[in-house]
Protein backbone atom coordinates (compact mmCIF):
# COMPACT_ATOMS: atom_id res chain seq x y z
CA UNK A 1 0.00 0.00 0.00
CA UNK A 2 2.92 2.03 -0.34
CA UNK A 3 1.93 4.67 -2.91
CA UNK A 4 -1.78 4.62 -1.89
CA UNK A 5 -0.87 8.16 0.38
CA UNK A 6 0.67 8.98 -2.94
CA UNK A 7 -2.35 8.46 -5.03
CA UNK A 8 -4.99 9.72 -2.44
CA UNK A 9 -2.31 13.07 -2.22
CA UNK A 10 -3.01 13.38 -6.05
CA UNK A 11 -6.95 13.22 -6.23
CA UNK A 12 -7.10 15.43 -2.78
CA UNK A 13 -5.58 17.88 -5.04
CA UNK A 14 -8.03 17.20 -7.78
CA UNK A 15 -10.81 17.56 -5.60
CA UNK A 16 -9.97 20.77 -4.09
CA UNK A 17 -10.31 22.28 -7.97
CA UNK A 18 -12.94 20.67 -8.75
CA UNK A 19 -15.01 21.63 -5.73
CA UNK A 20 -13.73 25.44 -6.23
CA UNK A 21 -15.37 25.43 -9.88
CA UNK A 22 -18.32 23.15 -8.78
CA UNK A 23 -19.10 25.34 -5.55
CA UNK A 24 -19.03 28.74 -8.11
CA UNK A 25 -21.42 26.45 -10.60
CA UNK A 26 -23.67 25.92 -7.70
CA UNK A 27 -23.92 29.08 -6.37
CA UNK A 28 -25.00 30.38 -9.65
CA UNK A 29 -27.14 27.73 -10.26
CA UNK A 30 -25.71 26.58 -13.56
CA UNK A 31 -27.13 23.21 -13.85
CA UNK A 32 -26.12 21.88 -17.06
CA UNK A 33 -22.17 22.97 -16.37
CA UNK A 34 -22.37 20.95 -12.97
CA UNK A 35 -23.75 17.52 -14.28
CA UNK A 36 -20.59 18.77 -17.15
CA UNK A 37 -18.42 18.52 -14.43
CA UNK A 38 -19.75 15.96 -12.49
CA UNK A 39 -18.93 13.63 -15.29
CA UNK A 40 -15.20 14.86 -15.48
CA UNK A 41 -14.96 13.95 -11.44
CA UNK A 42 -16.52 10.33 -12.51
CA UNK A 43 -14.11 9.93 -14.84
CA UNK A 44 -11.56 10.71 -12.78
CA UNK A 45 -12.71 9.21 -9.39
CA UNK A 46 -13.21 5.50 -11.65
CA UNK A 47 -9.46 5.21 -12.48
CA UNK A 48 -8.28 6.68 -9.22
CA UNK A 49 -10.55 3.54 -7.68
CA UNK A 50 -8.65 1.17 -10.11
CA UNK A 51 -5.22 2.54 -9.14
CA UNK A 52 -5.96 2.43 -5.49
CA UNK A 53 -7.41 -1.11 -5.99
CA UNK A 54 -4.00 -2.11 -7.33
CA UNK A 55 -2.47 -0.95 -3.94
CA UNK A 56 -3.95 -3.86 -2.19
CA UNK A 57 -3.26 -6.16 -4.53
CA UNK A 58 0.36 -5.43 -4.23
CA UNK A 59 -0.28 -6.00 -0.88
CA UNK A 60 -2.23 -9.45 -0.93
CA UNK A 61 0.47 -10.37 -3.47
CA UNK A 62 3.62 -9.13 -0.94
CA UNK A 63 1.89 -11.28 2.23
CA UNK A 64 1.23 -14.07 -0.26
CA UNK A 65 4.55 -14.31 -1.05
CA UNK A 66 5.78 -13.86 2.40
CA UNK A 67 2.95 -17.17 3.28
CA UNK A 68 4.55 -18.47 0.52
CA UNK A 69 8.42 -19.27 1.43
CA UNK A 70 7.69 -19.55 4.68
CA UNK A 71 6.07 -22.37 4.79
CA UNK A 72 8.34 -23.59 1.66
CA UNK A 73 11.19 -23.81 4.00
CA UNK A 74 9.64 -26.03 6.31
CA UNK A 75 11.20 -29.30 6.50
CA UNK A 76 8.11 -30.42 8.22
CA UNK A 77 5.29 -31.44 5.17
CA UNK A 78 2.44 -31.27 7.69
CA UNK A 79 3.09 -27.47 7.50
CA UNK A 80 4.54 -27.70 3.79
CA UNK A 81 1.53 -29.59 2.75
CA UNK A 82 -0.18 -27.99 -0.66
CA UNK A 83 2.19 -24.82 -0.78
CA UNK A 84 4.55 -26.31 -2.79
CA UNK A 85 1.88 -27.51 -5.41
CA UNK A 86 2.95 -26.37 -9.10
CA UNK A 87 0.10 -23.85 -8.99
CA UNK A 88 1.20 -21.41 -6.57
CA UNK A 89 4.57 -21.33 -7.89
CA UNK A 90 5.22 -18.78 -10.43
CA UNK A 91 3.68 -15.24 -11.41
CA UNK A 92 0.41 -16.10 -13.06
CA UNK A 93 -1.67 -17.09 -9.74
CA UNK A 94 -5.24 -15.53 -9.67
CA UNK A 95 -6.23 -12.93 -7.14
CA UNK A 96 -8.87 -14.83 -5.11
CA UNK A 97 -6.11 -17.93 -4.61
CA UNK A 98 -4.02 -15.77 -3.14
CA UNK A 99 -6.28 -13.55 -1.55
CA UNK A 100 -7.46 -17.45 -0.03
CA UNK A 101 -4.60 -18.02 1.29
CA UNK A 102 -3.69 -14.55 3.21
CA UNK A 103 -7.48 -14.62 4.12
CA UNK A 104 -10.21 -17.32 5.54
CA UNK A 105 -12.73 -17.27 2.93
CA UNK A 106 -15.33 -17.45 5.70
CA UNK A 107 -14.81 -14.03 7.24
CA UNK A 108 -17.28 -11.08 6.08
CA UNK A 109 -14.61 -9.43 4.36
CA UNK A 110 -13.27 -11.92 1.87
CA UNK A 111 -16.78 -11.44 0.03
CA UNK A 112 -16.63 -7.95 -0.05
CA UNK A 113 -13.09 -7.97 -1.63
CA UNK A 114 -14.06 -10.59 -4.11
CA UNK A 115 -16.98 -7.69 -5.06
CA UNK A 116 -15.16 -4.73 -5.05
CA UNK A 117 -12.30 -6.89 -7.21
CA UNK A 118 -14.55 -7.45 -9.73
CA UNK A 119 -16.07 -4.03 -9.89
CA UNK A 120 -11.96 -3.02 -10.47
CA UNK A 121 -12.06 -5.41 -13.77
CA UNK A 122 -15.35 -4.11 -14.90
CA UNK A 123 -13.56 -0.42 -14.65
CA UNK A 124 -10.32 -1.68 -15.96
CA UNK A 125 -11.29 -3.13 -18.82
CA UNK A 126 -13.82 -0.63 -20.13
CA UNK A 127 -16.83 -0.05 -17.67
CA UNK A 128 -17.97 3.51 -17.33
CA UNK A 129 -21.23 2.93 -15.78
CA UNK A 130 -20.35 3.30 -12.41
CA UNK A 131 -19.91 5.85 -10.46
CA UNK A 132 -17.54 5.94 -6.61
CA UNK A 133 -19.30 6.50 -3.42
CA UNK A 134 -16.59 8.40 -1.72
CA UNK A 135 -12.25 7.82 -2.19
CA UNK A 136 -12.05 8.38 1.16
CA UNK A 137 -14.37 5.45 2.40
CA UNK A 138 -12.75 3.25 -0.16
CA UNK A 139 -8.96 4.07 0.79
CA UNK A 140 -10.10 3.22 4.40
CA UNK A 141 -11.68 0.32 3.63
CA UNK A 142 -8.72 -1.18 1.73
CA UNK A 143 -6.48 0.02 5.15
CA UNK A 144 -8.97 -1.94 7.05
CA UNK A 145 -8.94 -5.20 4.60
CA UNK A 146 -5.21 -4.42 4.26
CA UNK A 147 -4.87 -4.99 8.18
CA UNK A 148 -6.66 -8.03 8.48
CA UNK A 149 -3.96 -10.19 5.73
CA UNK A 150 -1.77 -12.91 7.27
CA UNK A 151 1.09 -14.54 5.95
CA UNK B 1 -20.01 -14.90 -1.29
CA UNK B 2 -18.98 -16.58 -4.95
CA UNK B 3 -20.04 -19.70 -6.12
CA UNK B 4 -17.21 -20.13 -8.42
CA UNK B 5 -13.27 -19.30 -8.26
CA UNK B 6 -13.11 -15.49 -9.78
CA UNK B 7 -10.54 -15.87 -13.01
CA UNK B 8 -8.98 -12.74 -14.10
CA UNK B 9 -10.11 -13.27 -17.36
CA UNK B 10 -13.43 -13.99 -16.53
CA UNK B 11 -15.96 -11.15 -18.26
CA UNK B 12 -16.42 -8.25 -16.46
CA UNK B 13 -19.81 -8.22 -15.96
CA UNK B 14 -21.08 -4.92 -14.57
CA UNK B 15 -22.09 -5.85 -11.15
CA UNK B 16 -25.37 -5.73 -10.42
CA UNK B 17 -26.40 -7.77 -13.86
CA UNK B 18 -27.82 -10.93 -12.01
CA UNK B 19 -30.65 -8.87 -10.57
CA UNK B 20 -34.38 -9.29 -11.95
CA UNK B 21 -36.02 -6.38 -13.11
CA UNK B 22 -38.27 -6.65 -9.78
CA UNK B 23 -34.55 -6.34 -7.77
CA UNK B 24 -33.94 -3.34 -9.54
CA UNK B 25 -37.41 -2.08 -9.18
CA UNK B 26 -37.55 -2.80 -5.06
CA UNK B 27 -34.10 -1.36 -4.93
CA UNK B 28 -35.10 2.03 -6.54
CA UNK B 29 -38.44 1.81 -4.05
CA UNK B 30 -35.88 1.30 -1.03
CA UNK B 31 -33.74 4.04 -2.57
CA UNK B 32 -36.47 6.57 -2.93
CA UNK B 33 -37.65 5.92 0.80
CA UNK B 34 -34.62 6.25 2.07
CA UNK B 35 -33.65 9.70 0.24
CA UNK B 36 -37.22 10.72 1.78
CA UNK B 37 -36.46 9.77 5.30
CA UNK B 38 -32.88 11.62 4.90
CA UNK B 39 -34.40 14.76 3.77
CA UNK B 40 -37.23 14.80 6.72
CA UNK B 41 -34.23 14.71 8.89
CA UNK B 42 -33.12 17.59 7.13
CA UNK B 43 -35.85 19.54 6.79
CA UNK B 44 -37.42 19.02 10.23
CA UNK B 45 -34.40 20.96 11.50
CA UNK B 46 -34.17 23.69 9.47
CA UNK B 47 -37.57 24.17 10.50
CA UNK B 48 -37.07 24.01 14.16
CA UNK B 49 -34.28 26.83 13.39
CA UNK B 50 -35.89 29.37 11.23
CA UNK B 51 -34.08 28.12 8.02
CA UNK B 52 -36.55 27.82 4.67
CA UNK B 53 -37.00 24.22 3.36
CA UNK B 54 -37.71 23.56 -0.68
CA UNK B 55 -37.45 21.22 -3.79
CA UNK B 56 -36.43 22.85 -6.53
CA UNK B 57 -36.51 19.83 -8.59
CA UNK B 58 -35.64 16.12 -9.24
CA UNK B 59 -32.85 14.06 -11.07
CA UNK B 60 -33.22 11.40 -13.37
CA UNK B 61 -32.16 7.99 -11.85
CA UNK B 62 -31.07 6.84 -15.06
CA UNK B 63 -28.21 3.96 -14.75
CA UNK B 64 -27.03 1.63 -16.32
CA UNK B 65 -28.74 -1.49 -14.86
CA UNK B 66 -32.04 0.49 -14.77
CA UNK B 67 -31.65 1.00 -18.59
CA UNK B 68 -30.63 -2.38 -19.04
CA UNK B 69 -33.62 -3.90 -16.86
CA UNK B 70 -36.20 -1.72 -19.07
CA UNK B 71 -37.25 -0.03 -15.50
CA UNK B 72 -38.91 3.45 -15.56
CA UNK B 73 -36.86 6.09 -14.63
CA UNK B 74 -37.21 7.04 -11.09
CA UNK B 75 -37.03 10.83 -9.90
CA UNK B 76 -34.99 11.46 -7.00
CA UNK B 77 -36.07 14.38 -5.23
CA UNK B 78 -33.11 17.48 -4.60
CA UNK B 79 -33.84 19.24 -1.29
CA UNK B 80 -32.37 23.04 -0.67
CA UNK B 81 -31.86 24.29 2.48
CA UNK B 82 -31.26 28.21 3.37
CA UNK B 83 -30.60 29.86 6.47
CA UNK B 84 -29.49 33.33 7.40
CA UNK B 85 -26.73 35.55 6.11
CA UNK B 86 -26.71 33.58 2.61
CA UNK B 87 -26.07 29.83 4.34
CA UNK B 88 -27.27 27.14 2.17
CA UNK B 89 -27.05 23.50 1.33
CA UNK B 90 -28.30 21.48 -1.48
CA UNK B 91 -28.89 17.57 -1.42
CA UNK B 92 -28.10 15.89 -4.95
CA UNK B 93 -28.70 12.84 -4.70
CA UNK B 94 -25.85 11.54 -7.22
CA UNK B 95 -27.25 7.45 -7.40
CA UNK B 96 -27.95 4.48 -5.91
CA UNK B 97 -24.93 2.13 -7.65
CA UNK B 98 -22.04 3.73 -6.74
CA UNK B 99 -19.03 1.59 -6.15
CA UNK B 100 -18.36 1.32 -2.01
CA UNK B 101 -21.72 2.55 -1.15
CA UNK B 102 -25.63 1.84 -0.85
CA UNK B 103 -26.36 5.39 -2.41
CA UNK B 104 -24.72 8.91 -2.70
CA UNK B 105 -25.66 12.24 -1.82
CA UNK B 106 -23.76 15.60 -3.22
CA UNK B 107 -24.12 18.17 -0.44
CA UNK B 108 -23.16 21.79 -1.96
CA UNK B 109 -23.08 24.33 0.09
CA UNK B 110 -21.81 27.69 0.74
CA UNK B 111 -18.82 26.48 2.69
CA UNK B 112 -18.02 23.26 -0.05
CA UNK B 113 -19.02 20.35 -1.10
CA UNK B 114 -19.54 17.38 0.55
CA UNK B 115 -19.98 13.47 -0.09
CA UNK B 116 -22.87 11.88 1.91
CA UNK B 117 -23.08 7.95 1.25
CA UNK B 118 -24.98 4.84 3.49
CA UNK B 119 -23.16 2.54 4.33
CA UNK B 120 -25.81 -0.20 5.36
CA UNK B 121 -25.82 -2.81 3.78
CA UNK B 122 -29.19 -3.34 1.01
CA UNK B 123 -32.60 -2.96 3.09
CA UNK B 124 -30.64 -2.16 5.90
CA UNK B 125 -31.32 0.73 8.77
CA UNK B 126 -29.23 3.53 6.85
CA UNK B 127 -25.42 4.56 8.27
CA UNK B 128 -25.25 7.86 6.75
CA UNK B 129 -21.91 8.67 6.40
CA UNK B 130 -20.47 12.72 5.90
CA UNK B 131 -16.93 12.54 3.52
CA UNK B 132 -14.74 15.92 2.56
CA UNK B 133 -15.13 17.46 5.74
CA UNK B 134 -13.31 19.06 9.23
CA UNK B 135 -10.01 16.64 7.51
CA UNK B 136 -10.98 13.70 8.51
CA UNK B 137 -10.50 11.14 5.94
CA UNK B 138 -12.68 8.45 7.46
CA UNK B 139 -15.72 10.77 7.75
CA UNK B 140 -18.02 11.63 10.34
CA UNK B 141 -21.74 10.55 10.99
CA UNK B 142 -24.05 12.51 8.97
CA UNK B 143 -26.63 14.47 11.33
CA UNK B 144 -28.60 17.21 10.49
CA UNK B 145 -27.19 19.08 13.01
CA UNK B 146 -24.30 19.39 10.99
CA UNK B 147 -26.06 21.81 8.51
CA UNK B 148 -25.31 24.79 11.06
CA UNK B 149 -21.54 24.17 10.35
CA UNK B 150 -21.53 23.16 6.82
CA UNK B 151 -24.25 25.52 4.90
Amino acid sequence: MQQLPRIKAAYDWFYGQWQREASRLAEAGDVSALAKLDEKRDTLERGVFVLMFGQFEVAVDSIFQTARTRRLGEADWALRRGWDTGSLQGRKIPFETKLSLVLDRRSPTFGKILGTYATRNHCAHGGMELSVGSIDSLAAELYAWCSELRP
Amino acid sequence: MTTHMLNDDDLPLLPGSDLSKEDVQHRIDDWIARLGTLFQGAEAWADAHGWTASHPGTVAMNEDLVQRHDVAPAEQPILRVEGPQGAYAVFKPKGLWVIGANGRVDLYTSKGVYVLIDQADEFREPLWRLFRVREKPEGIPYTPELLAELA
